[in-house]
């Protein structure tokens, strides 16, 4: 069984931050994930649509006093590529010690 | 500087940026609050305790009381935009509902029996502070628990 692996779609800054974000939580909301990261809907919305086409993350939609919300979370494969991408980086860090 | 090098301050880099963004993770997710959870634990307790004293005068209101608590706890985690990671499986879960129910009314009924076979009018009232202290424990380790987290993002 491997212990550890790079992936490149997640390995991307923003797209990493979204995956660190999303790992220790249920699910979160588009405007957290974007105020957080400090980056505009668009790059959001564009670096979301590339983990959800891996199928790192899905999104449920929901309306909170009349207003539509998208809520995100990491998918079982997706946590599990997150983990391996993690360990790869701790790997690559200790091999240098 | 080594190409072995850069890989690994740029790892490093990497690494840094998740745990930054755990933690910030994390601190968005406001746990219950302790006065909350203990309002929430008395209020079922005492409704307990009056149903097993069979004192119904109040239930109406205790039961509007124990939802509108319910409805606050959970409103305030959708305003913050973020759930909890509930480290507890989907089954264990349901399995935890469904012993939830039985155990409240064999509450209630205890307190009933006793009462009414064996005249211990405090029996009740045990039952009830017995619930109240339980729900109170749980809401101070759910508290303790995310605290360890928090500070182990932190480190």
């Amino acid at each position: 069984m491997e212990n550890s692996k790079f992936d490149a779609i997640i390995h991307a800054p923003n797209r990493l931050q979204i995956c660190a974000l999303l790992s220790p939580l249920e699910q979160v909301e588009f405007r957290v994930i974007r105020d957080e990261l400090g980056i505009s809907d668009s790059v959001l919305s564009k670096h979301i649509k590339q983990l959800e086409d891996v199928g790192y993350i899905k999104q449920k939609k929901s309306k909170v006093n009349g207003r539509a919300r998208r809520w995100f979370h990491l998918t079982t494969k997706g946590r599990r590529a997150f983990e391996l991408h993690v360990e790869e980086l701790k790997r690559i860090v200790n091999d240098l010690l | 500087m080594t190409k072995k090098e850069i890989k690994s301050r740029e790892a490093q880099e990497a690494l840094d940026s998740i745990n930054e963004m755990e933690h910030a993770g994390l601190k968005r997710v406001l746990p219950t609050p302790r006065w909350l959870g203990a309002i929430l634990a008395l209020l079922i307790g005492t409704q307990i305790a009056l149903l097993g004293a069979e004192i119904r005068n109040y239930n109406t209101i205790l039961i509007v009381l124990i939802v509108i608590m319910t409805i606050a706890i959970i409103n305030k985690n959708q305003s913050a935009g973020v759930t909890e990671r509930i480290l507890l499986s989907k089954r264990t879960l349901i399995i935890c509902l469904i012993c939830i129910i039985p155990i409240y009314f064999l509450a209630i009924i205890s307190g009933q029996y006793l009462n009414n076979h064996f005249e211990y009018y405090w029996a009740p009232f045990a039952i009830g502070a017995f619930v109240t202290i339980s729900i109170w424990s749980l809401v101070v380790s759910a508290h303790r628990s995310y605290i360890n987290r928090f500070n182990e993002g932190k480190n």
